[in-house]
Order: C-alpha cells, then sequence, then structure tokens
C-alpha cells in the first residue's frame, strides 16, 4: 500500500478520490459489519447497510472536519443511523428491550496473518481474536453493539446518543455486557446464576461491612 | 457505606464515566472492600480483554467498499445490460423468438423456390466449402437487424442457408443432435444419391402439409411442375434454412453486447464463430438445442417413403438448394436492394402477417416477464 500520510487520506476522500475513501474505510469495515450485523437481523442487511451508509459518507464527504479517527466514528454513526432506518422501514422500533436475542450460530471466519507478521504474534492474535469472536458471538446483540462501541471508543453519551436510549441504559447495559462476557471467557453456561445477580438490590452478604471496615 | 457497589457504577468506575464525587466515594469503599476489589479487578480484566481486540473479520463473502455507479469496475458492469443468458425469462423469449422467426420464414423459404432459387445463377451453385458457412453467417448477421426477419430477402436467405447447418452445428456441440446435423450437412454437400436414412428422412410430405397454412398457393408442389421430390426436399430443407436465419438475426442482435469492440472485431473463420457461439450460455445453448430440435422435428416428420429412401438427383434448373451457397465476395452487396418477397406474390403476405403479429406478441410478453423477474429480484 501506498505510504499515504493519514490526514492526507481524508484529504484525498473529500476531493474526490474513491481510492482513499475505499482506503479510510477499510480500518472501520470489521467495526461498522459487525454493529450493523448486531442491529439488524442478518449478514446480508447488514451488508447492505453498510453499503448504503457508505455511500451517504461519500456523498456528504465534502461536509466532513476531522481526522482518521474522527471519520471512524463518523462512518460508525451514519451505520447504525441506517440501521435505524432499515428498522423502521421495518415497522419495528429498534430491539432495545430484546436481550434474549441467543447466541449467534454462524462461526467466525478465520484470522488470516498480516503481511508482516510473526508466526507468534500471528498465534497470540488469531487465537485472541478467536477467543474475542467466540465471546462476542455469544452476547446478544445490544450487548454486542455497547461492547463493539465501547472497543470503538465511543462514550457514554456518544453512545446514548447513537443508539437512542438513555445515558443510563448505556451505563446499564454495558456492565451487564461486560459481566456476561467475563462468564462466557469462564465458560459459565448461557443463563447461569451470577455472583452479580440480585446483588445490587440484594443486602451485603453478612460480615462484608466487617471486613471491609477492619482492613 | 456498608452496601457492595453495584454492578453498574463499578462499570462505569472503570470508564470513568462517574461524577467525581460518587467515583470518590467508590474508590474508597474499594479500598476497604476486598470482594468488591476482586469484582472489579475481573471486569477490568474483562474490559481491556474486549477493548483489546479488533472486532472480528468479516464472514466470507463480505466487502465493504464504495461501489460508485459510474466510477468502479463493478458499478460499469452492472450499468452493462446483462447478457440474456442470466435469465431464464430471455432464454424463453429468445426460443419464442426463434420458434415463431423459424415457422414465419418458413413460407419465405418455400417461396425461394419460385423467385430466389430461380434467379440464382447456376454458377454459384458449385458445391461451396463449408469454410463459406461462417463467412455467410457474418454476413447475414450483419444485414439481418437492418432489415429483420420480416424484411428477408431471398438472396439473404440463401446466403443463410450454408450457414445455417454449420451454425447448428456449432452451437450443438456433442450432443444427440450433432449427428443429425452433421449428416444434414453432409447431405446438403450433395451426398443425397447413398441410401442415407436422413435423406430419407428428412423429405417429408407430411413437412409440407403441417406448414400449408404458411405456404401460399403458388408454391403449390404441382404448381411448378418441379419434381415433387425436389419440392418436398426443399420444404424439408427449410427449417434449418429458418433456424439458420433466426440464428444470424439473433446473432447480430446479441453480438453489440457480447463484445463492446463489435464492429470492429467481426470473426471470419469457423473457430471465431464457433468462440463467439461457445459465449452463449448454457441456458441459450439449450435455446438454440430446443430449437434445432423442433426445426428438425418440423423437417423430418415421417415420411411415408415407398420402397426405401428417396434419391434425388439434382437437375440443371432446379438444383438442389441446399448446394446454392453464395461464395465468399470480398465485399458482398447488400442483400437490402433484393427485391423483397413480399411484394412478389401476395398470397404470401397475407399468410405470414398473422404469424408477425403473433411472434411480436410473444416477444412483447417475454420482456414483460422478463422486467418483472427482474424487479422482484431487485427487491430482495
Amino acid at each position: 500500500m501506498s505510504p499515504v500520510h493519514p490526514d492526507g487520506r481524508v484529504a484525498l476522500a473529500r476531493g474526490g478520490d474513491a481510492q482513499a475513501f475505499n482506503q479510510l474505510v477499510e480500518g472501520s469495515q470489521r467495526l461498522c459489519f459487525h454493529i450493523a450485523r448486531s442491529r439488524l437481523d442478518d449478514a446480508e442487511s447488514a451488508q447492505d447497510a453498510c453499503q448504503d451508509a457508505l455511500l451517504r459518507a461519500w456523498q456528504a464527504m465534502d461536509r466532513f472536519q476531522g481526522d482518521e479517527e474522527a471519520f471512524r466514528r463518523w462512518l460508525v454513526r451514519i451505520v447504525i443511523n441506517q440501521c435505524h432506518d432499515r428498522l423502521r422501514a421495518l415497522g419495528r422500533r429498534g430491539r432495545d428491550l430484546s436481550l434474549d436475542g441467543g447466541p449467534e450460530t454462524d462461526e467466525p471466519a478465520p484470522l488470516l496473518p498480516a503481511p508482516d507478521e510473526s508466526p507468534e504474534a500471528y498465534t497470540l492474535r488469531s487465537d485472541l481474536g478467536a477467543l474475542l469472536a467466540h465471546c462476542l458471538n455469544r452476547l446478544t446483540d445490544e450487548h454486542r453493539t455497547v461492547i463493539l462501541l465501547d472497543q470503538a471508543g465511543f462514550s457514554y453519551a456518544e453512545m446514548a446518543e447513537m443508539l437512542e436510549v438513555e445515558p443510563g441504559t448505556v451505563k446499564s447495559r454495558l456492565s451487564r455486557a461486560r459481566l456476561r462476557a467475563r462468564e462466557i471467557l469462564r465458560g459459565e453456561p448461557d443463563g447461569a446464576p451470577g455472583r452479580w445477580s440480585g446483588r445490587s438490590a440484594a443486602a451485603p452478604p453478612p460480615g462484608a461491612a466487617d471486613r471491609g471496615a477492619s482492613s | 457505606m456498608s452496601q457492595h457497589i453495584p454492578l453498574e457504577d463499578l462499570s462505569a468506575l472503570l470508564d470513568e464515566a462517574l461524577p467525581e464525587a460518587r467515583a470518590a466515594q467508590l474508590r474508597a469503599h474499594l479500598m476497604d472492600c476486598a470482594r468488591c476489589r476482586e469484582e472489579r479487578d475481573g471486569l477490568s480484566w474483562t474490559r481491556d480483554f474486549l477493548r483489546a481486540g479488533a472486532p472480528p473479520p468479516l464472514p466470507p463473502g463480505v466487502d465493504l467498499r464504495l461501489v460508485l455507479p459510474d466510477a468502479t469496475d463493478e458499478g460499469r458492469e452492472a450499468a452493462v445490460l446483462p447478457f440474456p443468458g442470466r435469465s431464464t425469462w430471455w432464454g424463453l423469449g429468445a426460443v419464442a423468438a426463434l420458434l415463431l422467426a423459424a415457422f414465419m420464414l418458413r413460407p419465405l423459404a418455400a417461396l425461394l423456390g419460385l423467385e430466389g432459387l430461380g434467379a440464382t445463377d447456376s454458377a454459384q451453385q458449385a458445391a461451396a466449402p463449408d469454410e463459406t458457412g461462417a463467412a455467410s453467417l457474418e454476413l447475414a448477421a450483419e444485414s439481418a437487424p437492418a432489415s429483420g426477419p420480416a424484411a428477408l430477402s431471398p438472396d439473404m436467405d440463401v446466403m443463410v442457408e450454408a450457414a445455417g447447418t454449420q451454425a447448428v452445428a456449432d452451437a450443438r456441440g456433442p450432443t444427440a443432435l450433432a449427428p443429425l446435423a452433421t449428416a444434414r450437412r453432409a447431405d446438403q454437400a450433395r451426398i443425397v444419391d447413398g441410401p442415407s436414412p436422413v435423406a430419407g428422412a428428412t423429405l417429408g410430405a407430411e413437412a409440407g402439409a403441417e406448414a400449408g397454412g404458411y405456404i401460399p398457393p403458388e408454391a403449390g408442389i404441382s404448381g411448378l411442375g418441379r419434381p415433387d421430390a425436389a419440392m418436398l426436399r426443399e420444404l424439408a430443407l427449410a427449417p434449418p434454412r429458418a433456424t439458420a436465419t433466426a440464428l444470424a438475426w439473433l446473432r447480430a442482435t446479441l453480438a453489440p453486447r457480447l463484445t463492446e469492440s463489435a464492429p470492429e472485431s467481426e470473426p471470419s473463420a469457423d473457430g471465431d464463430t464457433a468462440a463467439d457461439l461457445a459465449t452463449l450460455t448454457a441456458a441459450d445453448a439449450q435455446a438454440l438445442q430446443l430449437l434445432a430440435l423442433l426445426a428438425d422435428a418440423a423437417g423430418a416428420t415421417t415420411v411415408p417413403t415407398t420402397g426405401g429412401p428417396q434419391v434425388i438427383t439434382p437437375t440443371a434448373d432446379r438444383p438442389v438448394p441446399a448446394v446454392q451457397t453464395v461464395p465468399v465476395a470480398p465485399t458482398p452487396e447488400p442483400p437490402a436492394a433484393s427485391p423483397p418477397v413480399a411484394a412478389a406474390t401476395g398470397a404470401a403476405t397475407r399468410t405470414w402477417v398473422p404469424a408477425l403479429a403473433l411472434m411480436v406478441a410473444l416477444i412483447t410478453l417475454s420482456l414483460l416477464l422478463t422486467v418483472r423477474a427482474r424487479a422482484r429480484r431487485r427487491r430482495h
């Protein structure tokens, strides 16, 4: 790949260079697709939504201000908006309340080694990647969405705006998604009573306060 | 503080998303509460793990790139009208059109016995090599779209004639029909004296009767005082000739879509023709096969031959029409200059007008179906 200055790609894309635009997109396409996949029902709709988002971003590129990181976040917003438009067109108002989406059935694609990657690094990365994919695939769509958005560096307020929910919902949902991910990584079965179940509302276990006070 | 930290607060604390007062309160609790520290550590590890990884790769077949309708290769390909072979409806439409063209051209082929063949110089009727077939096909392909099937002149039909069997044989490939086509081609190369079963089979008395609706009365068998066998032979040969004409017409119509630089690169050799035909998709090949089959069935209907295969001896003035092939001319004169057949006999005009109307109707119907099928596909 030609060594293009990161900001130069944004400038080139803004000037109408579709190739530079696609290079910008390359860094975000996984995030975009998986977020769209989490919002919509199937991979085909997700791809369509992403393509629509790309076209919109391309058309609005001259109004975009910022660097590559800003572009990524901007693109993700457009993708989510496209997903919402599709859901509205289908007569559904999102699926914010459905937390029982069930585990994904499609296995993730195998990771391919990067061109300059050492075998050790590839093994490590692919193992971690497979573990992460395994974990994400078993989360519900809502949980996966917030995990991915958190991964992409969005703040609670930004996520709340994009997902059209209250910031408190994001906070709660993200915490539960992390808890569930932890359970999955530990190999705990789906729906197993976790250590946090009912914790916030329940009384503290006996002796907890004493232990806390003594140390 | 006696209560353990709620999950979402612990999570938000990791993200530094809590008000400072609340965060300080929780930190103070964490200093004292080992269990909350343990929970925080576990949550923190999970958060770091999830944040460290990139999103999983895209599933196979998914590629997110900007596809501009007119700036990229994909867009340009999509802008080109897809070759009909991709659509079943196109195939059906082609079959219907070819079929009707074949039947429509039968009276014209019969008229050739009256006008076209009679006017042909007998010097040109020497048995032409098979290679002329391809050249004639090219010639016909060039001139066909301008005139259309309805305005086919006798000369043109003659030109197409040799190409017909050639093209049909090429398009068929190694199928069950190939031997028949080969036999017929050999038959047309004046190997008619031998006891060829095909020669006998194609001499269909019923073939003439079947096409009687389209044969003008002037073309009656006895009206010309010709040998009955020769007339029948000609009628039997009408299907391949009509097939060839329709093929040439179809090919000329579709050729610009097959290759973008069609006008410049006109293939002249047999191999090129075969290659061009090979670019037809399987559906079209099937359509052509079906057409050839139907043409054969129409032409090779059961013959009540009496006493073995008939032997046709070409006469000087009325040779077997199969051998009348226009040799390859460096500058082929446009066949549009030839007098139209319809003007020759009004009866013929009256007979094929309904056929033309029917053909137009069927083509329109198939086009409509194509549009609908495409719209349905686009909706998915």
